[in-house]
């Protein structure tokens, strides 16, 4: 028997239909909604999801090193600390924490400023050294605070090498740095990473498109090290001591170019930014170091031979109604003694044995006139004006140095000439770099002969002959053979008792292992010739770097001479 | 009915499975993307000290330093009249002596 209370079975099947209805709308609505979801507004919802708990990171590549020829850092990277605060992510009443922090900080010695809550994001300190904030930055840090490692230059050397490698820094890059920037910079990464809501945890998401940084390219330059200090102190102290207004020295490799060191002094102008490296910058008269080219002309043209002799016994020489003269008289004098004792009055009767056209075309090969090619930004190209325009004075003016100008290395180069047998080379700061981890060698090349071996082994002969017995005795190293040439140029411009004092030498004589220039410029009076001032820097330059590698007095070897320009003809 | 119910109930199981296999996946795969961070973040730290080792290594190499402090132990390099240099060859030009 039924009970009364039970639905008869027409309207209970019904019921099921109407709950089973209700259930299919229910689930098509949400399966029409997650279609939605899924297909139609998918690549919205992702983005919105991935900028919830993905971010991405930027990876700064590693600045390239820079290492002289030995493999000493000259530049190397130094990484630092920035701690910064987001002011609305700190809990009102936990100032003192941040109060705590930057005591902390200061105790670092770093640079921290006082906390102010008015802004929203604070630097409380930067550039401190990661060692010492390696224990704080390892532990927990207040709320708000977040810390960042960047990186800084540094260079081991000081100032020593600061003319030539320059400086890169948030004011910009000089120097080398500057030339290679792009090299040394390298490119940035990106990397994706995924973090957690609550635990603070995040991980690479290895499924993005991760991008690893390219660190900058390493550099090894031709500068060594020891010698580039010993240069740098030995000008800084003839400057100093002469009251001189700036100083410059380079020394070279005459077989393949490479800048073995390269100071320049003063360092930094008044006020603290690097002053111009005064060797490819700082052009002046070349003085009597500038006869090479007039005697050059004449031997390698066959117009003298070293034992001609010319008659300097008045101790002047008119020339286009003005007279040149010399500082004593000498008498009657031959070839090799007129560049020995510095005469302008014997070297200015042998340039007028060349036609003017043929004495500028002997400028030119020496590499003066234009600039050299040196990788270093600024580089000037000199003064040297074509016949076209020279006055009746110009070409004795130009035989003895003066109505030129041209820079220390130019100067340098042009006595590499000589030193290496006869070919121009191209300077190079740049041996090799290394890139992706492999050191790859920068080709060095000779450019042109200028002479014939010859014609430059009698030269060096001369050039022997200027320091045993003419001007440049004061150039004179223990034990070693120099040849060189001194010079003392007029400081047009600089009012009267203006003078340039150089010396332009090379070591040892009958083999050059390298060839040094030092040039002064406006000392005080007394040192104003090249014989009292720069030929005893030369002097002490050369005798230090003996001394710290005794090698550079044996002489070019034949793997010198093989590296370099002679296989050009 | 009873094969169908069978089936049902190794149907559910085998999901619930494969869902804590897949838990279990995941969950390995995060210990070693987090392992693998905290070894990149050494690896980091470790790269950073090795730069500032070798900074401060040629801060006590450079030339200049080495020598005022080799002065200043008497250590200075010799006069050159006191050094003589020797060169492979023949036995008469074999020591070149600067002095």
């Amino acid at each position: 028997m039924r009970r009364s209370d039970e639905p008869r079975p027409g309207r209970r099947s019904t019921r099921i239909r109407l709950a089973a209805a209700l259930a299919c709308s229910v689930f098509l609505v949400m399966t029409c909604r997650l279609a939605r979801l899924q297909l139609v507004d998918h690549d919205f919802y992702s983005a919105v999801a991935n900028a919830q708990h993905s971010h991405r990171v930027v990876l700064e590549p590693c600045r390239g090193r820079i290492y002289d020829r030995n493999g000493y850092i000259l530049a190397g990277n130094r990484p630092v600390v920035t701690v910064e605060v987001y002011w609305p992510n700190v809990p009102e009443g936990q100032e003192a924490e941040i109060d705590s922090l930057c005591m902390r900080l200061s105790g670092m010695g770093a640079a921290t400023s006082v906390p102010d809550r008015t802004g929203m994001n604070q630097i409380l300190a930067r550039d401190i050294p990661y060692e010492e904030a390696l224990p704080l930055i390892s532990g927990p840090v207040p709320r708000g605070v977040n810390w960042t490692v960047g990186s800084r230059r540094v260079y081991p050397l000081g100032d020593a090498a600061a003319s030539l490698v320059g400086r890169a820094g948030p004011g910009g890059t000089e120097g080398l740095e500057k030339e290679y920037d792009g090299l040394l910079t390298g490119t940035a990464g990106v990397r994706f990473v995924e973090r957690s809501a609550f635990a603070g945890m995040s991980v690479t998401d290895a499924d993005a498109e991760n991008i690893p940084p390219v660190d900058g390219a390493d550099l090894m330059l031709t500068i060594d090290s020891r010698f580039q200090c010993i240069v740098q102190e030995e000008l800084q102290k003839a400057v100093e001591e002469s009251g001189g207004s700036w100083g410059a020295a380079v020394v070279m490799d005459p077989w393949n170019g490479d800048i073995l060191a390269m100071g320049s002094y003063p360092v930094r102008a008044p006020g603290g930014p690097l002053d111009m490296n005064y060797c490819v910058e700082g052009m002046t008269e070349p003085g009597s170091t500038f006869k090479i080219v007039t005697l050059t002309a004449c031997l390698q043209e066959g117009l003298v031979t070293p034992s001609d002799s010319f008659d300097c016994s008045r101790g002047l020489i008119e020339v286009a109604d003005r007279s040149i003269s010399d500082c004593h008289e000498h008498g009657v004098l031959t070839v090799d003694q007129i560049i020995a004792q510095s005469s302008n009055v014997g070297t200015i009767q042998m340039a007028m044995l060349l036609p003017d056209s043929l004495f500028y075309s002997y400028c030119l090969r020496f590499g003066f006139g234009t600039p050299t090619g040196i990788d270093l930004p600024g580089e000037q190209c000199g003064i040297l004006r074509d016949p076209a325009h020279w006055s009746g004075l110009s070409k004795a003016s130009m035989a003895i140095g003066q109505e030129v100008a041209v820079t220390p290395l130019q100067l340098t180069r042009a006595f590499c000439v000589v030193a290496n047998g006869g070919i121009l080379v191209q300077p190079r700061l740049v041996a090799a770099s290394r890139d992706s981890g492999r050191w790859r060698s920068w080709a060095c090349f000779p450019l042109r002969r200028v002479m014939t071996p010859q014609t430059a082994a009698t030269i060096r002969g001369i050039l022997r002959l200027a320091v045993e017995s003419g001007t440049g005795r004061s150039a004179a190293v223990d034990g070693v053979t120099i040849g060189g040439k001194t010079g003392t140029a007029e400081r047009l411009g600089f009012g009267r008792g203006a003078y340039l004092s150089a010396f332009a030498g090379m070591v040892p004589a009958e083999s050059p292992r390298l060839v040094a220039v030092v040039v002064i410029d406006r000392p005080g009076f007394v040192y104003r010739f090249g014989s009292t001032l720069a030929a005893p820097t030369f002097s002490s330059m050369v005798s230090r770097m003996i001394s710290t590698d005794p090698d550079m007095a044996l002489g070019a070897s034949r793997s010198d001479s093989d590296r370099g320009g002679v296989a050009l003809r | 009915m009873t094969r169908m119910r069978q089936a049902l109930l190794a149907s559910a199981l085998l999901a619930v499975a494969l869902a804590m296999g897949e838990v279990a996946l995941h969950n390995w795969r995060l210990t070693l993307a987090l392992r693998m961070e905290s070894l990149e973040e050494t690896r980091t730290a470790l790269l950073r000290q090795e730069e500032d080792l070798e900074n401060l290594r040629a801060f006590l190499l450079s030339p200049s330093r080495l020598e005022t402090a080799g002065r200043a132990l008497g250590l200075g390099p010799l006069p050159l009249s006191r050094l003589a240099l020797a060169t492979p060859g023949p036995a008469e030009e074999t020591v070149a002596t600067l002095r």
